[in-house]
């Protein structure tokens, strides 16, 4: 442990004598592992961390859409879910006047808040009771609206909104990061009161479900009781449900899936760059062999074995890679507000990216992984320097070999240089087709 | 001590084997002081690096203290290195980023010496060598006679019994020259083997036999003694 101190004394030493070279390589490796933390920041957000609600784990998603009266008999005769809910984009107009204004609104069921256990920042949610024929429609706001359109003011709470030509009374507003997974809205409503054809009709499969399971039951106890009920359903009504299927997957899961393949995209683009950075970076340490040869040659003559040399130029080329991973660390920090407005990254989402331990832990390793594996191939060839009065003398320097792995590692950042050139063109393709693709969800769709 | 039986080595060029060294048979007892002598080129340097097991790449058989270096794996030839050598150079070759204390525990921490008995050894080191006010100096801060005396310093901190030193008072000063000279001769009087390459007949005559080099061959052999005759003028044995 005292020899590795020692070793990462000198090389900081040694470094801090070069200090053009270790700028440019600490630059160098900043640049590949920011691009690769910024990403991962992105991934760990989104794909890694949990879903913000109190005991995500045990928040499930039905795979199809059902029917208010199938949630309702499934609520009822099930003993696996503490709560079962759906929701639905219902995008509305809001006002009266000349120009009434489109709003995102959503409708749900009147567990949806409980089961994510959502709490109003002011007033309340929508429960049960709001959600029955008959019940006074309220709304509840985002944080978004309140400040947006409504000024922010405590006031707003009891203001009547007038949605679709209804008016409903504002009982609360959700904090900021606050969403409904699947229904991302400005105004959630009762399903009850802003749906009153479709919520009574069984054959109406609208609603987005999710439930949350009872305490310390397991996802497959839970499907196999669903599937018992659901037998039982699709037999009493063979035309409304008879083709419906009720299958359950982890909340996590359906939330992340269509991100998944856009994320893992531009995370394979980022790690191209991190490996045109690793190659760089092994050029530069390559490109100091020869200045470094003389040094070795006297250590070697000093008594020093190769995996000692090694382990020397290793400890110098991963405080190297520390120092571009600390640097690439703050390039992240930097980058967050970036990485945040990727296609994949929803407003709300974008306020979850940050950088935590999981996110530095990865900075780490990548850091060290590249330190290791890049420097040992330079501290390899450079190693290969023997003690003999020609390298002692300087004269020994440069040989065939040293310059044929450089040549190899150019020919290595063209070829993925030339991969990342292809992919980003593919992928500037395929966005610009997806921005001008009809989603049929617009405010001119049927 | 020393013991080269029909040394050997050659390049392998596109225009052929070029010898740097041929049928070199030599013996060198313990205790003796040995000045190899010769002109730019005859293979001085290499006959240096050859003994102290820097180069491989030889034919022929060579036996330091009854160990037969020619059998040995380039590894265990690096072992003996570290336990019978030491080398003085005449650029000094002190690590340039090291200060004068760390360039004598260097030597030392490749002999996995412990870090407190590592520290004691360097210690006495400098105050042997009188160098107690430069230990935190770097190389740039002394001059070429500080260097080779730290350079010296440090071939003897493992406390080698075979001292090689090759041209180590080519780069300084006459007078200079002559303290590590006579540092040299202080170090054979208290028992350490050394074997010297130089060019100055005036260095020769601080050891006692003087090995000629011509072209790689052993052109002749002489004593110190032998030379004081046929020169006049007092030597400085």
């Amino acid at each position: 442990m005292s020899a590795l101190l020692r070793d990462l004394r000198y090389a900081l030493r040694t470094l801090g004598k070069n200090p053009g070279f270790t700028v440019v390589a600490v630059l160098t490796l900043a640049l590949g592992i920011g691009a690769n933390t910024t990403m991962f920041s992105v991934v760990n957000a989104i794909l890694l961390r949990p879903l913000p609600y109190p005991d995500a784990g045990r928040l499930a998603g039905f795979t199809t859409n059902q029917s208010g009266p199938d949630l309702e008999d499934l609520s009822r005769q099930s003993r696996s879910f503490a709560q079962l809910a759906g929701a639905q984009i219902w995008p509305l107009d809001w006002g009266n006047g000349a120009e009434p204004e489109r709003v995102q609104a959503a409708v749900v069921t009147g567990q949806t808040f409980e089961a994510l256990g959502g709490r109003a920042e002011l007033g309340r949610t929508i429960t049960p009771a709001d959600d029955r024929p008959g019940a006074e429609p309220v709304a509840v706001i985002s944080h978004g609206f309140w400040k947006a359109q409504l000024a922010g003011e405590p006031a707003a709470l009891g203001r009547v909104l007038l949605l679709g030509g209804k008016p409903y009374t504002v009982a609360g507003v959700m904090p900021e990061a606050f969403e409904v997974p699947r229904a991302v809205a400005d105004i959630w409503l009762p399903f009850q009161a802003a749906a009153a054809e479709a919520a009574p009709a069984r054959g109406a499969h609208l609603l987005r479900s999710f439930a949350r399971q009872a305490p310390g039951v397991s996802l497959a106890s839970a499907q196999a009781e669903l599937d018992a009920i659901v037998g039982e359903l699709k037999h009493i009504h063979p035309e409304e449900d008879g083709e419906q299927t009720f299958r359950l997957v982890p909340l996590q899961e359906q939330v992340v899936a269509r991100s998944r393949p856009t994320l893992f995209l531009l995370f394979s683009a980022v790690f191209v760059v991190l490996l045109i950075s690793c190659a760089n970076f092994a050029n530069l340490l390559l490109s100091r062999s020869a200045r470094r040869s003389r040094e070795i040659a006297i250590r070697s003559a000093l008594g020093a074995g190769r995996s000692r040399l090694v382990r020397q130029l290793v400890a110098e080329s991963v405080l190297l890679s520390a120092l571009g991973g600390a640097a690439g660390l703050v390039l992240a920090a930097w980058a967050q507000g970036l990485a945040a407005k990727l296609p994949p990254v929803s407003a709300r989402l974008a306020a979850r990216v940050h950088l935590d331990v999981r996110v530095f832990l990865f900075a780490l390793t990548v850091s060290v992984a590249t330190g290791v594996l890049f420097g040992l191939l330079p501290a390899l060839q450079l190693t290969r320097v023997k003690a003999g009065a020609e390298n002692l003398a300087g004269r020994g320097a440069g040989t065939f070999r040293e310059s044929r792995v450089s040549r190899g590692l150019v020919v290595w950042e063209i070829a993925v240089a030339l991969v990342l050139l292809n992919g980003a063109g593919l992928l500037f393709k395929g966005l610009s087709r997806l921005a001008s693709a009809d989603p049929g969800s617009g405010p001119n769709a049927c | 001590m020393i013991e080269l039986k029909n040394i050997e080595k050659c390049f392998v060029t596109k225009a052929g084997q070029t010898f740097v060294l041929r049928r070199i048979n030599l013996t060198i007892g313990q205790g003796e002081f040995v000045t190899v002598m010769g002109p730019s080129g005859a293979g001085k340097s290499t006959l240096l690096s050859i003994l102290g097991m820097l180069d491989h790449s030889w034919t022929g058989e060579y036996r330091l203290l009854e160990h037969p270096v020619h059998k040995l794996k380039p590894k265990e030839r690096i072992d003996l290195n570290k336990r019978y050598v030491g080398f003085v150079f005449q650029q000094y070759h002190l690590l340039d980023n090291l200060t004068v204390a760390e360039n004598l525990d260097i030597p030392l921490s490749y002999r996995n010496v412990k870090g407190s008995e590592r520290a004691a050894t360097v210690a006495d080191t400098l105050d042997r060598f009188q160098i107690v006010g430069k230990k935190d100096l770097y190389p740039s801060q002394l001059s070429g006679g500080q260097q080779q005396l730290v350079g010296v310093a440090r071939a003897l901190v493992a406390k080698p019994k075979l001292l090689l030193a090759d041209e180590p008072t080519g780069n300084l000063h006459s007078d200079q020259g002559r303290e590590i000279m006579r540092l040299f001769q202080r170090l054979n009087d208290e028992g350490t083997t050394i074997v010297q390459v130089t060019h100055s007949e005036e260095n020769a005559r601080y050891g006692e036999r003087i090995i000629r080099l011509h072209d790689g061959w052993i052109a002749g052999e002489e004593t110190v003694t032998d030379r004081i005759g046929i020169e006049a003028g007092s030597p400085a044995r």
